[in-house]
C-alpha cells in the first residue's frame, strides 16, 4: 500500500512574547498507508491538533516537509489547497461546523457542488448519505433544530460526499455523551471503510484510538513508535455491527430513539455485505 | 459552478443577512428618491423660470425690429416690443422703480396664457389700460380696476407724469421676473417716450430648436442676435449655480452612499466570518466568496437604485400638489421659487446618477471584501 501522508522533519514554534518560541512538534517523521484509519494520541497540549491542522494544509509548518497524496502541500498557493481540499479531504471536528443557514442535506451538498458538480448529482449523492447516517428524515431540518449528535452524524457525510482520499478528524466525539459518543465512533470507522478512505484521527479517547487500524502517541513533539495493531478488514466490521446490534436489540427493543441507531447500522452492514 | 453560486446567493439574500441587506435597500432608496425628487424638482423650475422668461421677458432670442425674420422656419413666433423705465406711485407714497412692456393686443396668446394667471376688470376707462403684476399690486397696495399713477423721464429730461388704469392683474408665480414688469399697449410707451423709446424684437423658437443653433444661423446671415442667457446673465447664473449646487451635493450623497455600502459589506462579511471560513475549509476559493457576496451587495445597491429612481420617478408627478399646497401656505421664504411648473423628467441625469451610484458601490464593495481574502479555515479551529 502507498503512502497518502508522509510528514518528514517537521517542526512547528509559535513566537512568545519573550522573543523565545514555544517549540510545539521537533523533527516529527508519520507515514500513513492509503486506505487504513490512524489515531494520533497523546496528553493534552502536547500538539496532536496542531500535528493534524498542518497536515490538513490549515496551518503553515515552521519547517519540514507534508505529502498528500506524493504532493507537497507546504508551498502550495490558495487555489492548490483549495482543489486539494474540495478533491482530496473531508474533515470533520470537535463542533460538527455545519453552515448554520443550511439544511441538513444542503450541508452535506455543498463539498460536491463546491467541487463543481452540478445540484441534481450533488443531491443525489447526498440522499445516498443522510441516508447512510440514518438521518432521511431529518434532511429537511435547519442545523438548529438537530441534536449534537445529528450534526456530528451530518459532518460525517459532509466529509464523505466528495469521496475523498483522506478525511482529518479532531476529537470529533469529544462533545457527545458516551452513547453517541461509542455509535459515532462505529459509524465513523464504519463508513471510511466502506468508502476505501484514509481516515487520520486525534482524541484523546483511547477507546476511540484502539478501534482505529493504527494507533500512533504523541509526546514531546515527536511520534513514538506506533503500536503493531491488525488492521481490520470489512469482515470484522460486520461481527462488529451484528454484536452491536444484537446488543442494542437486547438492551432497549426496537422502539426508541436508538431503533434509529440499530437500522442505520444494520443498513452500513446490508452495504457492507453489497460489497462483498 | 452556477448551482453553487446561485445556493449561496439565495442564502446570503434571503437567510440569516437577509434584514441587514433589507434595512441597507431600504435606506439607499429613500436616499435615491430624495435624489431624484430634488433633481426633477430643481430641472423643472428651471425650466419653468425659463420659459416664463422667454415667454414674458425676452423671447429666447432678442433682435433689433429693422430684422425681418419672418423666413426662418424655426421660428415660433416674433414680437415687436417696446420697454421703457418708469416709477410707479401706489397707495401710502409707496413708490416703485418698474419697467413698461408695450406690446400689441394679440400678445398674449394661448402660450403665454398658459404660463400666467390674468385677473381682468370688467370696467372700462379713458385712461391707458395697464397690466400690473400680483407682487407690485400688493407692494404698492392698488388693486383692479384702481388708477396708478407713473412717472418716465422721456430722456428730454423731463419728466412725464401718466394716470393709467388698472385692466387687468397677472401672475407669473415667479416673483424675481414679474416684480417690476408692466403691460401696455405700445402705444403708450410711444407717447411717454416719444422718439427715445427702445423697441426690439422677441423671438420665440419652435419646440427641440437650440438657441445657440438659431444664434449661429442668425450670426451667418449677419444678423444680430441675443439669446435670453446673456440678456438674463445674474438669473442665468444663479439657475447654473443651482444645478452645480445641487450636483455637489448629489456627489456628496453618492460618496456617504459609498461608505454606507462598504460599511455593509464590511459588516456582511464581519458576520459570515464563520460561514465564510466553513467554505473555504471545503475548498472554495476567496475569490469565489468575494464574487458572490459582490453579487449579493450588487444586486440589493441595483435594486434599490432602480426602486429608488422608480418610486421618485412616480412621486414627482404628485410634487406640483405638494407645491401647490405649499403656495397656498403664504411662506414668506417660498415666494421666491416659482411654484408652479410641468414636471420634466431629468432621464440623462438620472442615467448618471445611477451610473454614479453603481461605480462607487461598485468601488466600495470591492475594497471592502477584501477583509474575506483574510479569514483562514484556522479561525474555526480557534473557535472549536
Amino acid at each position: 500500500m502507498s503512502n497518502i501522508l508522509e510528514i518528514t522533519d517537521l517542526s512547528k514554534s509559535f513566537p512568545l512574547p519573550s522573543k523565545k518560541k514555544l517549540e510545539i512538534l521537533s523533527d516529527l517523521n508519520l507515514s500513513i498507508e492509503s486506505g487504513i484509519s490512524a489515531s494520533i494520541v497523546g496528553k493534552s497540549g502536547c500538539g496532536k491538533s496542531t500535528l493534524l491542522q498542518i497536515a490538513a494544509s490549515l496551518l503553515k509548518p515552521t519547517s519540514g516537509s507534508i505529502k498528500i497524496d506524493g504532493k507537497e502541500i507546504s508551498k502550495m498557493n490558495e487555489r492548490e489547497l483549495c482543489n486539494l481540499r474540495c478533491n482530496k479531504m473531508g474533515f470533520i471536528f470537535q463542533s460538527s461546523l455545519l453552515l448554520e443557514d443550511f439544511n441538513a442535506l444542503e450541508n452535506i451538498e455543498m463539498p460536491l457542488l463546491i467541487k463543481g458538480e452540478s445540484k441534481k448529482k450533488a443531491e443525489k449523492r447526498a440522499l445516498e448519505l443522510i441516508d447512510l447516517v440514518g438521518l432521511m428524515d431529518r434532511k429537511s431540518h435547519r442545523v438548529d433544530q438537530l441534536s449534537g449528535g445529528e450534526k456530528q452524524r451530518i459532518a460525517i457525510a459532509r466529509s464523505l460526499a466528495n469521496s475523498p482520499r483522506i478525511i482529518f478528524a479532531d476529537e470529533p466525539t469529544g462533545s457527545l455523551d458516551e452513547k453517541n459518543a461509542s455509535f459515532i465512533e462505529d459509524m465513523l470507522l464504519s463508513l471510511v471503510r466502506k468508502e476505501k478512505t484514509t481516515l487520520i484521527l486525534v482524541t484523546h479517547n483511547n477507546v476511540f484510538a484502539d478501534k482505529c487500524d493504527k494507533k500512533f502517541i504523541l509526546t514531546f513533539g515527536k511520534i513514538e513508535v506506533p503500536e503493531v495493531k491488525e488492521i481490520k478488514t470489512i469482515e470484522d466490521d460486520r461481527n462488529d455491527l451484528i454484536d452491536f446490534g444484537k446488543k442494542i436489540v437486547n438492551e432497549q427493543g426496537s422502539e426508541k430513539f436508538e431503533k434509529s441507531n440499530l437500522n442505520i447500522r444494520l443498513s452500513s452492514f446490508d452495504l457492507a455485505r453489497e460489497d462483498d | 459552478m452556477k448551482d453553487l453560486q446561485r445556493i449561496l446567493l439565495s442564502k446570503i439574500l434571503f437567510s440569516s443577512q437577509r434584514k441587514k441587506l433589507k434595512s441597507s435597500y431600504i435606506l439607499i432608496t429613500l436616499v435615491v428618491i430624495l435624489l431624484v425628487l430634488s433633481q426633477v424638482f430643481v430641472d423643472s423650475m428651471t425650466a419653468g423660470i425659463t420659459k416664463r422668461y422667454a415667454l414674458l421677458g425676452s423671447g429666447h432670442i432678442e433682435t433689433s425690429v429693422l430684422n425681418d425674420v419672418s423666413s426662418y422656419d424655426f421660428i415660433e413666433e416674433s414680437n415687436d416690443v417696446a420697454t421703457g423705465a418708469a416709477l410707479a406711485y401706489g397707495k401710502d407714497d409707496i413708490s416703485q422703480i418698474v419697467m413698461l412692456k408695450g406690446v400689441d393686443v394679440a400678445y398674449f396668446d394661448y402660450k403665454r396664457a398658459s404660463v400666467i394667471l390674468i385677473n381682468r376688470s370688467e370696467e372700462e376707462s379713458t385712461l391707458s389700460n395697464i397690466f400690473i403684476s400680483k407682487t407690485l399690486s400688493n407692494q404698492l397696495n392698488i388693486k383692479l380696476g384702481e388708477k396708478l399713477a407713473i412717472v418716465a423721464n422721456n430722456g428730454n429730461q423731463r419728466l412725464f407724469p401718466k394716470l393709467c388704469f388698472v385692466k387687468g392683474i397677472y401672475d407669473s408665480g415667479y416673483k424675481e421676473l414679474d416684480q417690476y414688469l408692466i403691460f401696455c399697449d405700445k402705444g403708450l410707451l410711444n407717447k411717454i417716450y416719444k422718439n427715445n423709446v427702445m423697441q426690439h424684437k422677441e423671438i420665440i423658437l419652435k419646440d427641440g430648436i437650440s438657441i445657440n443653433q438659431a444664434i449661429v444661423k442668425f450670426d451667418d446671415d449677419g444678423i444680430e442676435a441675443f439669446p435670453w442667457y446673456v440678456l438674463e446673465g445674474d438669473l442665468y447664473q444663479n439657475l447654473i449655480t443651482s444645478t452645480q449646487t445641487l450636483m455637489m451635493v448629489f456627489l456628496a450623497i453618492a460618496l456617504l452612499s459609498g461608505f454606507f455600502i462598504s460599511s455593509v459589506a464590511s459588516d456582511l462579511i464581519g458576520s459570515s466570518h464563520r460561514s465564510i471560513a466553513i467554505n473555504k475549509l471545503l475548498g472554495l476559493s476567496s475569490k469565489k466568496i468575494r464574487w458572490t457576496y459582490f453579487l449579493a451587495i450588487e444586486i440589493v445597491t441595483l435594486l434599490s437604485i432602480f426602486s429608488g429612481i422608480l418610486f421618485g420617478i412616480l412621486l414627482s408627478y404628485v410634487l406640483p400638489i405638494f407645491l401647490q399646497f405649499l403656495s397656498l401656505q403664504s411662506i414668506p421664504s417660498l415666494s421666491w421659487y416659482l411654484l408652479e411648473f410641468d414636471i420634466i423628467i431629468p432621464y440623462k441625469k438620472l442615467l448618471f446618477i445611477t451610473l454614479s451610484l453603481l461605480i462607487v458601490s461598485i468601488l466600495s464593495v470591492y475594497l471592502s471584501l477584501r477583509r474575506a481574502n483574510k479569514i483562514e479555515p484556522i479561525y474555526l479551529m480557534n473557535q472549536d
